[in-house]
């Protein structure tokens, strides 16, 4: 019988060969075409390793700042390789060093499938109700629910009037009660602060759009104020739910596997960081890499 | 072989340009030597892999559409106006038992025309459901790269070549009114019953759910599944076959009985329409396209096949599973079109005068005696040739000895110049001699019917 963890080494291996053949189609037809940063991280790294031409450990790193026109990246990620005499190499980990997490190997194979399903849509940006579509389409344990912007004043009401029953934990008592104290009776739906918009938007659809919901999964309660976001956006919100700080259904129900479970003995060593502080930061920013995504690792 | 040299090269350059595409999309994933059954019901396995390969894959129709546009008038003006001896598969969609059925007729073709497969599955992603969908096109994509080397002749004909759909829609109608009439006449000997057309057969067939229901109204069960014993066990498994590969899931097991038959003779009747276009013969890898074949002919025409085609049927049977012993890269090596047509001439001797080649077990017993005669004349040239070596090799090399030793002195005392010449002359003729006679036995055991006579040999 295969443990889950060989089953998702060996999807991601498939799911990995499959991307990388797309992305060489790709950037066959548009040079300008830009692969997901996990999967640049880890050419950074075969590169690395395949420029000293020794075996040994090395990492990749790249990220998305090339996908804004400020430039700034929203997310950094590392790959760690351990390559071998061989030539075959091991995947010792792969971090998104913005959410300061491993990627589990799951998430990786779901990173795959969802750029290529992201890319039919033409253009940087996607739809709202596509992104959804295809995410819940995607990712069997996710059910992303929009909440209906038109009925904000109904469901704040709502919600006022069944404050009691909210259950908010202790340590973010708080900091939700200074988000509430912020609204006035004419504060737009816009101006809500986030989280206040998320609860009002979860309660109401809990308890008015139940036929929405689906059993054994994550039902998440989303409130879009635009009709399209950019890509890269959108995909990072998907792994912000995935393995973000919030993550914590994922990671105790669905008990996510990481590489490093896979390589329990590897250790990561020091000297695998070859990017020099001066030099250019491979997440494509134009900074130096200890202005960019090097302070990060700090 | 020179004059088609150029048509050759041509040909083979389109099966590079689309073999460029096939490892485009497939070869990241394709592993040599590793089932392709088995590696596609595995890729089907892990669901999340499976949807980012054929995410992957949307493009493929596109690039496969540009390139047949490009090289489909070339492909037909190329394959009709040479005059091989060319044969087109018909199946399912590509020859899946791959090896074993191009070496059964690899010796009695010049070339096999393959449709392509993928091109033809694309065409099914509509109706099929996604994962009966992937599991096809990784076996045949898989199945066309474990024949890559079979495109390429190294000078030769070809074994394989790929050809795009050569039917437009137009013809399509045409092919589809003539196969509607075949089906019909079909169920109408079936059931023994007169129906109004096609649709009125879909409707009685829509009623049968059951399949014991089925087998009791059928009158004339010969026809159906002609070689199959447990005609309840195949229909139960046609149902759930097609259920399984479709989306719509809402027909009886009866409409699925229509399907079958009306989508194996519009197979046939495409096939038969594209040979036409190109000037060839057909063949089929699987005896229950072979069945409805002849019965469609004689039940049209009156007529039964002709000797190729029912020789090429032959070569399937057990009888002839041998063949399969045949070292399909020692075959692409070897054969030439004179050859090929020595080895047909051999197999169809006296099965013209003494059988008129239609009865079909008459001439597998003239083609089984035809190849045996040829094996053993061809294993009595091996031992002559065994036996002049045999004695060659010692007494010339006793000659040379003794010249060499004599000669030694005398180049080098006497007559060094005439010496040194009859030295080296001496050499030369041994050389030659023996040469040609080991030439003679490579060149019968490298003949097209030495790697039969191979074959035959590993089988015994």
């Amino acid at each position: 019988m295969q443990t889950k963890i060989v089953y998702d080494a060996e999807e991601f291996e498939l799911s990995l060969k499959a991307y990388l053949s797309y992305i060489s189609r790709k950037m066959k037809k548009d040079e300008s075409y830009s692969p997901h940063p996990l999967v640049r991280a880890m050419v950074n790294a075969v590169d690395g390793a395949k420029n000293t031409g020794k075996p040994g450990r090395y990492m990749g790193m790249s990220g998305d700042a090339n996908q804004y026109s400020d430039n700034q990246e929203r997310k950094t990620i590392i790959c760690i390789i351990e390559m071998h005499r061989d030539n075959t190499m091991t995947i010792l980990d792969i971090q998104d060093l913005s959410l300061q997490k491993s990627i589990p190997i799951k998430v990786a194979s779901y990173i795959f499938l969802l750029s290529i399903k992201f890319d039919k849509y033409e253009g940087d940006y996607i739809g709202v109700n596509e992104f959804i579509d295809t995410v819940n389409r995607t990712i069997p344990q996710l059910n992303i629910i929009r909440f209906k912007n038109d009925e904000w004043k109904e469901a704040r009401d709502y919600l006022v009037k069944n404050l009691n029953t909210i259950n908010i934990p202790l340590e973010m008592k708080k900091d939700y009660e200074k988000d509430f104290m912020s609204i006035k009776g004419d504060t737009e739906w816009e101006d809500y602060p986030p989280r206040v918009r998320s609860t009002i938007a979860t309660i109401w659809m809990d308890d008015k759009y139940q036929e929405l919901y689906r059993d054994g999964v994550m039902n998440i309660v989303n409130v879009f104020l635009d009709e399209k976001y950019l890509k890269t956006t959108m995909l990072n919100s998907i792994l912000m739910i995935l393995y973000g700080p919030s993550s914590k259904y994922f990671e105790d129900v669905l008990e996510w596997n990481l590489f490093t479970d896979l390589n329990m003995n590897n250790t990561i060593s020091k000297t695998s960081t070859k990017i020099g502080r001066n030099q250019p930061c491979p997440c494509d920013s134009g900074k130096k890499f200890k202005k960019c995504c090097g302070s990060l690792i700090k | 072989m020179l004059m088609y040299f150029f048509e050759i090269r041509q040909l083979e350059d389109i099966s590079r340009g689309y073999f460029e595409i096939i490892e485009d999309y497939f070869k990241g994933i394709y592993q040599p030597g590793v089932d392709k059954f088995f590696q596609a019901e595995k890729i089907g396995f892990f669901q999340t892999a499976a949807q980012t390969i054929l995410a992957s894959l949307d493009d493929l129709e596109e690039d496969l559409t540009e390139f047949w546009k490009k090289n489909k008038s070339k492909v037909i003006e190329l394959t009709s106006k040479t005059d091989f001896f060319k044969v087109i598969y018909c199946g399912s969609p590509s020859p899946l038992d791959g090896v074993d059925f191009i070496k059964r007729t690899a010796l009695y073709i010049d070339s096999l025309l393959i449709e392509d497969p993928l091109s033809f599955l694309l065409r099914t992603k509509q109706v099929a459901t996604d994962n009966a969908y992937l599991n096809q096109l990784i076996k045949h994509s898989f199945n066309l790269l474990d024949l890559k080397r079979l495109f390429f002749g190294d000078g030769n004909i070809p074994l394989l070549i790929i050809f795009p759909s050569l039917i437009d829609d137009e013809e399509k109608k045409k092919v589809r009114g003539v196969i509607e009439k075949s089906g019909d006449e079909y169920f109408r000997l079936l059931f023994e019953r007169d129906f109004l057309d096609t649709e009125d057969i879909f409707d009685y067939l829509s009623e049968m759910k059951d399949v014991d229901q089925l087998l009791t109204t059928i009158k004339e069960p010969s026809i159906l599944f002609p070689d199959i014993l447990d005609k309840k066990e195949r229909l139960i498994e046609m149902y759930e076959d097609i259920r399984e590969s479709w989306q719509y899931k809402d027909f009886s097991l009866g409409s699925s009985l229509g399907y079958k038959i009306y989508g194996q003779f519009l197979n046939l009747g495409t096939q038969v329409f594209q040979a036409h276009e190109l000037s060839s013969q057909i063949s089929f890898d699987k005896k229950e396209y072979w069945n409805l074949y002849k019965w469609d002919i004689n039940q049209a025409q009156g007529m039964n096949p002709d000797l190729d085609s029912t020789i090429l049927n032959a070569v399937q049977l057990e009888e002839f599973r041998w063949l399969e012993n045949l070292d399909i890269d020692k075959i692409n090596l070897v054969r030439n079109q004179e050859e090929l047509s020595n080895i047909r001439s051999v197999i169809r001797k006296n099965i013209n005068i003494t059988v008129n080649g239609v009865n079909e077990e008459k001439v597998k017993e003239q083609a089984m005696k035809n190849m045996e005669k040829a094996l053993i004349e061809h294993s009595k040239r091996l031992d002559d040739y065994t036996e002049k070596l045999k004695k060659k090799i010692p007494i010339d090399t006793l000659a040379v000895v003794v010249g060499t030793m004599t000669s030694i002195p005398a180049s080098l005392s006497l007559l060094p110049v005439a010496g040194a010449i009859s030295t080296i002359y001496g050499i030369y003729d041994y050389f030659i001699n023996t040469r040609q006679t080991i030439l003679g036995k490579k060149q019968i055991q490298n003949s097209l019917m030495g790697v039969l006579f191979d074959a035959n040999q590993n089988s015994i």
